[in-house]
C-alpha cells in the first residue's frame, strides 16, 4: 500500500494514521482527510481472571506487528500500569494477525493481542476465548480524553484536493454515509463483508460494534490527532516519521 | 607480477567508484529519499547506526547465529554426505527427505518454524535446513567423483576402511568441501537475515531492517544492507585464504 | 622351490554369449614369472580379475590363494595425488607392517626403483615413467608372495619400458616371488636385447617363463593353456 501511495498511483487511500504522518514527513504530497475508526485492538484469552492490565504480569502473550501503532500502544499501556515489557512478561511476535488468530484458536497460544475482525473470528471458533482487555477504554482512561485514539485514516493526494475539492468533498460525504450505514445495519453489512472480504457474515456483524467505526473529517478532530501523534512520537519518533507533522498535514474544509 | 595485482586493485576501485557514481545519479533522478537514498545519506545513516548504542549487539547476534547455524549445517552435511556417498542404501533412503527439504520454499519453513519454536531457534532451524542439503550434495558428489581406479587399488591392496576414509576420501573431497563452504556460508547470511526479520528476534540485523521498513526509513534499510554485504564479503575472503593455503598444496 | 603357489581348475567365464575363458586349467609354481600373452581383448585381464578376486568364474575355481596377500601393478600408476611418494607407499603399508619398520622399508624399495630422491615429492610433479616406478615400488614393498601385473609397461615409451623391465628383473632375481604378468607385447619377454641382459646366469629361464595362452576359441590355436 505504501508503495502505491509513494508511486502516486492512489488518489485516495486508507492507511494507519501514523503511516500517513510518516509519508507526509517524507515529502509525499498527501494530506490527512478523515479518521475512519477509533481503535480496533483487544487482548483476548482463556484466562478470565485477567481483568486489568497489571494482571498480565508473568504471562506469555502473542503480539503482531512489531513497531507498529498497536505494538507501541501495548507497550505504553504496560508501562503505564507498572509493568516492564521486557521483564514482566514474555512477548512473542508473529508476522500477521491471521496467523496469530489461528494459533490462538488451535490452543497453541493462550493469550494474544489482536485487531478486529480476527478477535471475533477467534471468539466464534472457540467459546472458551473471551475479550479480556480493551485498548480503547484504556486509552481514554489513561489519557483522560473523550475519544479513543484515531487509529485509521483516509489520505488524499494534495494535488487532487487542490484541483478538485468538490470531488473530494463528495467522496468524504459518501464515505461518512456508508460508515454510518454499516454501524446502523450490521446484519446487512455483514453479508456484504462476507461477499467482499474474507470474513463470515456472522463474525462481521458481531465485530462491527467493536470496530469503533466513525468517520470524521480530520480538521474537526485535529487536536485528538495531534495529541495521538505526539504521544506516538514520545514512544518512538520514527513511528510518525521523526517529527510532528505541521499544519499543512491536515486537509482544511 | 606485482604489476598485475596493482592493476587488479585499481580496476576494482574504479568499478566501485563507477557504481557509487551511478547510484548517486539514480538517487538524484528519483528525488525521493524514501525510495532511493543517495550514497551520502546512506553512509551518514550507517555512521549514525554504528555510533548509536546497540549496533554491536545486533551485529554480534546475527554473526553468532550465522556462524553457529553454518557450523552445525556443515558438520551434519559432512556426515550425511559421507554416508550417502559411501552407502547406496543410505543414499536411496535419504533421498526423499533431502528432496522434500530442498523443495520447500524458505518462507514456508520460516512460518512453520515460527509456530514450533521460539524466535531465536527459528533462525537456526531455518538456516540449518536450507544450508545443510547443499553441503551434503557437495560431499556426496565429491565421494562419487573419486577415481574408481583408486578405489579398486585400495580394495585390492586390502587397505582397511578407516585408512581409506582418512587418507583417500577425505582429502579427495576437500575441493568439494571448499565449494560447499563458500556457497553455504553466503546463503547462510541471506537466510538468517530473512528469518530474523520475520521472527522478530530481539537482537539481530534482520529484525532491525524490518523495523526500519515498517517506519519507511529507507536509508536505514540500505545501511543495514551494506552491513550484511560487508559481513558476507569478509567471511568469503577468509574462506578463500583458507582454501588457498590448505587445499591446493599438491598441484 | 617347486611348491605350487596357486592352481586354476577349469576356469570358465562368459559375458553373455561371449565365451572368454573356456575351461582353463593351470598350475603356477612358486617364485616363477608367468606371462599371459595375447592380443587385446582375448580375456587376459578377465583372468587376472578372477585371480584377484574381483570377478567370479562361471565354472571352475582358483585355489591356493586363501589368506595370501597380493600386490598389484596396473597399466596406470594409480597414485593418490595429495600424498607424497613415500606417503603413497605408506598408504598401503601402514596397517600391514609395524610402524617403526615403515620408513626403512619404504626407503629401501624407493632406492631399488631409483627414485629415492623424490620421496617427498607429489605425483603431479613427476613424469609418467617415474610415477610407474613409484607404483612398482609400492607393489614390491607390499608384503606379498604374489604379484599380479596387468600391462604395466604399456603406456611407457620404448626406452623407459626397457629400463623398467630390466630393473624389475634385477630386483626379482635377488628376491624372487611369484609373478603373473599379462601383456600383449611378446617383446617384453622374447626380445633378444632383453635376453642378453642380466639373465645369463640362468639359461633357459626365458623359455620356462613364457606361457602362450590363446584364451578365446575364435583365435587360431586351442583355448587351452600351454604350460610352463
Amino acid at each position: 500500500m505504501s508503495a502505491k501511495i509513494i508511486a502516486g498511483e492512489a488518489d485516495i487511500a486508507a492507511v494507519p494514521t501514523n503511516l500517513a504522518a510518516i509519508l507526509y514527513n517524507r515529502g509525499i504530497p498527501i494530506q490527512l482527510a478523515a479518521i475512519t475508526n477509533w481503535g480496533v485492538m483487544y487482548v483476548i484469552g482463556r484466562d478470565s481472571t485477567i481483568t486489568t492490565w497489571p494482571e498480565l504480569k508473568g504471562k506469555e502473550i502473542g503480539v503482531t506487528g512489531k513497531g507498529s501503532t498497536p505494538d507501541l500502544l501495548f507497550r505504553y499501556f504496560l508501562s503505564a500500569n507498572g509493568l516492564d515489557p521486557e521483564i514482566d512478561l514474555q512477548i512473542r511476535y508473529y508476522p500477521s494477525p491471521a496467523e496469530l488468530a489461528q494459533l490462538v484458536i488451535a490452543g497453541k497460544v493462550s493469550l494474544a493481542t489482536l485487531p478486529e475482525p480476527w478477535v471475533t473470528e477467534a471468539l466464534a471458533r472457540d467459546p472458551d476465548l473471551k475479550v479480556l482487555l480493551d485498548y480503547q477504554t484504556e486509552w481514554t482512561r489513561l489519557e483522560q480524553r473523550n475519544e479513543s485514539y484515531p487509529q485509521s485514516a483516509l489520505v488524499v493526494k494534495t494535488q487532487l484536493a487542490a484541483e478538485n475539492p468538490a470531488l473530494v468533498r463528495a467522496f468524504l460525504n459518501a464515505a461518512a454515509e456508508s460508515n454510518r450505514w454499516v454501524v446502523s445495519q450490521p446484519a446487512a453489512a455483514g453479508c456484504l463483508a462476507e461477499k467482499y472480504l474474507f470474513i463470515s457474515a456472522a463474525a462481521a456483524t458481531e465485530a462491527i460494534p467493536r470496530c469503533n467505526l466513525r468517520l470524521v473529517a480530520a480538521h474537526q478532530v485535529q487536536p485528538e490527532i495531534e495529541y495521538f501523534l505526539e504521544k506516538l512520537y514520545s514512544f518512538q519518533p520514527q513511528s510518525i516519521g521523526r517529527k510532528i507533522p505541521d499544519a499543512g498535514f491536515y486537509l482544511p474544509e | 607480477m606485482l604489476g598485475s595485482t596493482y592493476r587488479n586493485k585499481v580496476i576494482a576501485l574504479g568499478s566501485l567508484f563507477t557504481f557509487l557514481l551511478g547510484w548517486h545519479g539514480a538517487a538524484v533522478l528519483v528525488g525521493k529519499e524514501i525510495i532511493l537514498p543517495t550514497p551520502a545519506v546512506t553512509f551518514r545513516c550507517l555512521f549514525q547506526l554504528i555510533i548509536s548504542g546497540g549496533f554491536w549487539s545486533h551485529l554480534a547476534a546475527t554473526l553468532s547465529r550465522g556462524l553457529v547455524g553454518f557450523a552445525l549445517s556443515y558438520l551434519v552435511g559432512l556426515i550425511v554426505g559421507l554416508l550417502s556417498g559411501l552407502s547406496r542404501n543410505f543414499k536411496a533412503f535419504f533421498h526423499l527427505w533431502l528432496t522434500l527439504i530442498r523443495s520447500t520454499p524458505t518462507i514456508a519453513l520460516i512460518l512453520l518454524a515460527l509456530i514450533w519454536f521460539p524466535s531465536d531457534y527459528v533462525t537456526l532451524f531455518v538456516t540449518f535446513l536450507v544450508v545443510f542439503p547443499i553441503i551434503t550434495q557437495n560431499v556426496t558428489e565429491g565421494i562419487n567423483q573419486v577415481d574408481p581406479d583408486l578405489k579398486e587399488m585400495a580394495r585390492l591392496y586390502q587397505v582397511p576402511f578407516q585408512t581409506v576414509l582418512h587418507r583417500m576420501y577425505l582429502p579427495a573431497i576437500l575441493p568439494y568441501l571448499a565449494t560447499g563452504a563458500a556457497a553455504g556460508l553466503g546463503l547462510t547470511w541471506k537466510v538468517m537475515i530473512a528469518a530474523e526479520a520475520i521472527a522478530y528476534t530481539r537482537f539481530g540485523i534482520g529484525a532491525r531492517m524490518d523495523t526500519a521498513r515498517t517506519y519507511l526509513e529507507t536509508p536505514e534499510v540500505f545501511a543495514w544492507t551494506i552491513v550484511v554485504i560487508a559481513i558476507s564479503l569478509f567471511f568469503d575472503r577468509i574462506l578463500q585464504r583458507i582454501i588457498e593455503k590448505h587445499l591446493l598444496f599438491w598441484e | 622351490m617347486h611348491k605350487t603357489e596357486l592352481t586354476l581348475e577349469r576356469v570358465t567365464k562368459s559375458y553373455g554369449d561371449l565365451l572368454v575363458l573356456a575351461g582353463l586349467s593351470l598350475e603356477v609354481k612358486a617364485d616363477r614369472i608367468v606371462a599371459f600373452l595375447g592380443p587385446s581383448g582375448c580375456g587376459k585381464t578377465t583372468l587376472l580379475s578372477i585371480i584377484a578376486g574381483l570377478k567370479a568364474p562361471d565354472q571352475g575355481r582358483v585355489s591356493g590363494l586363501e589368506g595370501k596377500a597380493i600386490s598389484y601393478l596396473f597399466q596406470d600408476p594409480r597414485l593418490l595425488d595429495w600424498l607424497t611418494v613415500a606417503q603413497n607407499l605408506s598408504f598401503v603399508l601402514q596397517d600391514k607392517i609395524p610402524r617403526d619398520e615403515l620408513p626403512r622399508r619404504i626407503n629401501h624399495y624407493l632406492e631399488q626403483m631409483e627414485i629415492l630422491p623424490y620421496r617427498d615429492a607429489y605425483p603431479r610433479k613427476l613424469s609418467g615413467g617415474q610415477r610407474q616406478r613409484v607404483a612398482m615400488a609400492r607393489a614390491l614393498a607390499y608384503p606379498s608372495r604374489l604379484l599380479l601385473m596387468d600391462e604395466p609397461f604399456k603406456s611407457l615409451d620404448l626406452s623407459l619400458k626397457w629400463a623398467l623391465i630390466t630393473r624389475f628383473r634385477q630386483i626379482w632375481a635377488t628376491a624372487p616371488r611369484t609373478v603373473l604378468l599379462v601383456t600383449h607385447d611378446p617383446n617384453v619377454f622374447g626380445n633378444q636385447k632383453f635376453q642378453s641382459r642380466g639373465c645369463g646366469q640362468k639359461p633357459g629361464l626365458i623359455s620356462q617363463e613364457v606361457v602362450h595362452a590363446f584364451l578365446r576359441g575364435t583365435n587360431e590355436g586351442s583355448p587351452a593353456v600351454h604350460q610352463v
